[in-house]
């Protein structure tokens, strides 16, 4: 049979049975299937399909299934729908926000499982190489001490700030307080000390630094000791090697004997420094008061800058020096400008550097003096009495530098420095000038778009950073996905023909 | 519906006791356990109630109501399989005893579990909820036409699972006029 023959499609003849056809379509194939034997046979299958499937009929609803419904209807009449509400709700069970939330949940587990070891491992280096630096500066502390105080610090606490007033044996002012109370970046520091015996009059020392969180805080302990080598977990860390310090070991005992000999008989000569911050009410009679305090302290201005300006408040900045012994009462009375906001005092131990300056000093006027009477002698040809002349000229030169170097330790020892830092209250001005309407877009929008590019930059090196990582677990977790995937949609077709 | 959404307790009594049994048919007939197609009846009149100060008379109120059953239905179903695959537990097999069917309704039965899953969901909306081709492709989110070639797909398909091999000799036009059909 042909499309000429049979010009009716088989579906639009169940479209007529199923009476979805319209008026004028009805009409025509209706006057086709009555002549048309096959059409008449198709219509009656049809027919004969739909009876067939009308045997399948189900029981009677019970009744019991009514009975929450009407109970629901009842008190949707008469409470309203909070009541229902909590009848009928259900939270969070859409497959999609279960699916959605386990991803979310995934991916930061995922997120975190990568990134955490690298930062912990990353604080933990940072911790270890703090603790290695830490130890050092004990070691060059513990030095300094005992060159001043003639034994080693008795405790960790000695190595710390005075609470207040100068430096004494009990809180020498070497490192700063975190240290000296014996916790910093992570680890804990523990100091012991050996008795005196035998070459070295000063005794020893035992400095041991151990991680107060293992393996999280850091994962190595380390140790030093007088002789200033520094141990990781036992083995020593780069610096000297044993042996070349075993070589060193006699003569720098006997250089440090000498300088500790020196330092005995010399008082010890701290360069003291002072940082002052202060709020003041009006910085013009403060600036007077200032300069008043620094006639009576015997003191003067080193250096001084002020600053004002608008919209925002007035500052003077100044660098004063003030006798040494005159530096506490100085600073008491600096303190009653105002009010007191930031306030720091420290101390450098420059003793040990004067001693040596004093021996260079002393070599090179030796030198000097034998030249001087080479000179005198004038014994040689003159070729070698000028290159005489010319070196006589290099060490006095050498010889000024270095008196103007001691001038200049002396006096920092003797002048001690005060960094202050006056700043006037702020008070706003209504006639401050904005800035225009224009400015202001300008600098948001040049503020929007490099805001912009810092976040693509930052999205960027995301993924060049975490990328392949997450690319390998993509490559791990995608096949377990999609069987479990393949899985859910077979589940889904065996639902879907449960019933019937 | 109109009446309820005005607050007549009396309109959805009527409702209630004019659509129940269709819903349950519809729930009935796609679930293995009655238990569970009383569960979802319920929860379709119990939607109805919860929306039903938002309806709107846009569409005939069966075709609606159907729509909720549908949508009821399909969370089920997710649900299950969600189960299924996640937590292990299997759907259970259909229990013959628990089903008043006779021989012929089992037959049929079994004939159209063995459909496609949307020609089947088309074939069995048009004949025991008796929707037009249009609501059928509206509830289903399907075009008219595939709604038609499918529903055809659906019967012919049907037929020769219920066909017995000597009786497709003798009659069969349907499959006959398939055939040409296609050939046309």
């Amino acid at each position: 049979m042909t499309t000429t023959e049979h010009p009716l499609a088989p579906d639009e003849i169940m479209a007529f049975v199923d009476g979805e056809l319209s008026a004028d379509r009805t009409q025509s194939v209706s006057a086709h299937v009555g002549q048309c034997t096959e059409c008449t046979a198709l219509v009656s299958e049809l027919r004969d399909l739909s009876v067939q499937m009308a045997v399948w009929q189900v029981e009677t609803v019970p009744e019991r299934s009514t009975a929450r419904v009407v109970l629901a209807t009842q008190k949707k009449l008469t409470d309203g729908w909070p009541v229902l509400g909590s009848v009928i709700s259900r939270p969070f069970t859409s497959l999609r926000f279960v699916l959605g939330a386990a991803s979310s949940l995934a991916a930061l587990v995922l997120f975190l499982a990568i990134t955490t070891p690298n930062l912990l491992r990353s604080r933990m280096a940072a911790n270890e190489s703090s603790a290695v630096g830490s130890l050092r500066v004990l070691n060059t502390a513990a030095n300094i001490y005992s060159g001043v105080y003639g034994h080693y610090p008795p405790s960790l606490k000695s190595f710390g700030p005075p609470s207040s007033g100068a430096p004494t044996e009990n809180a020498a002012g070497l490192v700063d307080p975190t240290l000296a109370g014996g916790r910093k970046s992570g680890y804990q520091f523990t100091y012991q000390t050996t008795p005196a015996g035998g070459r070295d009059s000063r005794g020893g020392y035992a400095i041991q630094a151990t991680p107060i969180e293992p393996g999280k805080g850091g994962y190595r302990h380390f140790s030093t000791n007088e002789t200033g080598a520094i141990f990781a977990d036992g083995a020593e860390l780069g610096g000297p090697s044993l042996p070349d310090k075993a070589q060193g070991l006699g003569h720098q005992v006997l250089e440090e004997q000498e300088i500790a000999r020196q330092v005995a008989e010399t008082s010890p000569m701290i360069a003291r420094t002072a940082e002052l911050r202060l709020v003041v009410k009006r910085l013009d009679e403060a600036r007077e008061e200032m300069d008043r305090i620094l006639a009576r302290h015997k003191g003067f201005v080193g250096r001084l800058s002020a600053s004002a300006e608008n919209g925002s408040e007035r500052v003077l900045i100044a660098s004063l020096r003030v006798p040494a012994d005159q530096l506490d009462a100085c600073l008491a009375a600096l303190k009653k400008l105002g009010h007191v906001t930031h306030e720091s005092q420290a101390g450098e131990e420059v003793t040990q550097q004067h001693v040596d300056l004093l021996a260079r000093l002393k070599n090179s006027r030796n030198t000097e003096a034998r030249l001087n009477d080479v000179l005198r002698q004038r014994g040689g040809p003159i070729k070698e009495i000028l290159e005489v002349e010319k070196e006589s000229a290099r060490v006095r030169g050498e010889i000024e530098q270095m008196e103007a170097e001691q001038q200049t330790l002396e006096h920092r020892v003797n002048f001690a420095t005060i960094d202050l830092k006056l700043a006037e209250e702020y008070k706003a001005e209504l006639t401050t000038p904005a800035p225009s309407v224009a400015i202001q877009l300008r600098n948001a929008l040049v503020d929007g778009f490099r805001t912009a590019f810092q976040s693509l930059l930052a999205i960027v090196l995301f993924f060049a950073e975490s990328g392949p990582a997450l690319s390998l677990w993509r490559m791990i977790l995608s096949f377990p996905a999609w069987l479990l995937w393949r899985r859910y949609q077979r589940s889904l077709a065996m639902g879907s023909t449960g019933g019937v | 519906m109109l009446a309820f959404s005005q607050g007549s307790s009396e309109a959805f009594t009527e409702l209630f006791s004019r659509y129940k049994q269709p819903i349950y048919g519809f729930f009935r007939r796609r679930l293995t356990e009655p238990t569970h197609a009383e569960e979802l009846t319920q929860e379709t009149f119990l939607a109805l109630l919860r929306a039903a100060t938002r309806y709107q008379p846009r569409a005939l109120f069966r075709a609606y109501l159907y729509a909720i059953g549908f949508k009821i239905l399909r969370a089920y179903r997710r649900k299950a399989a969600f189960r299924s695959t996640f937590f292990g537990h299997r759907n259970s097999a259909p229990d013959p005893s628990r089903q008043d069917a006779t021989e012929s309704a089992l037959w049929v039965r079994r004939a159209v579990e063995k459909l496609d899953p949307v020609d089947r969901e088309v074939l069995m909306l048009r004949e025991f909820e008796q929707l037009s081709y249009a609501e059928i492709a509206d509830l289903l989110q399907l075009p008219l036409n595939t709604v038609r070639s499918r529903l055809f797909r659906a019967r012919t398909a049907l037929r020769n699972l219920l066909e017995p091999p000597a009786e497709s000799r003798t009659h069969g036009a349907l499959r006959q006029i398939t055939k040409k059909g296609e050939n046309a």
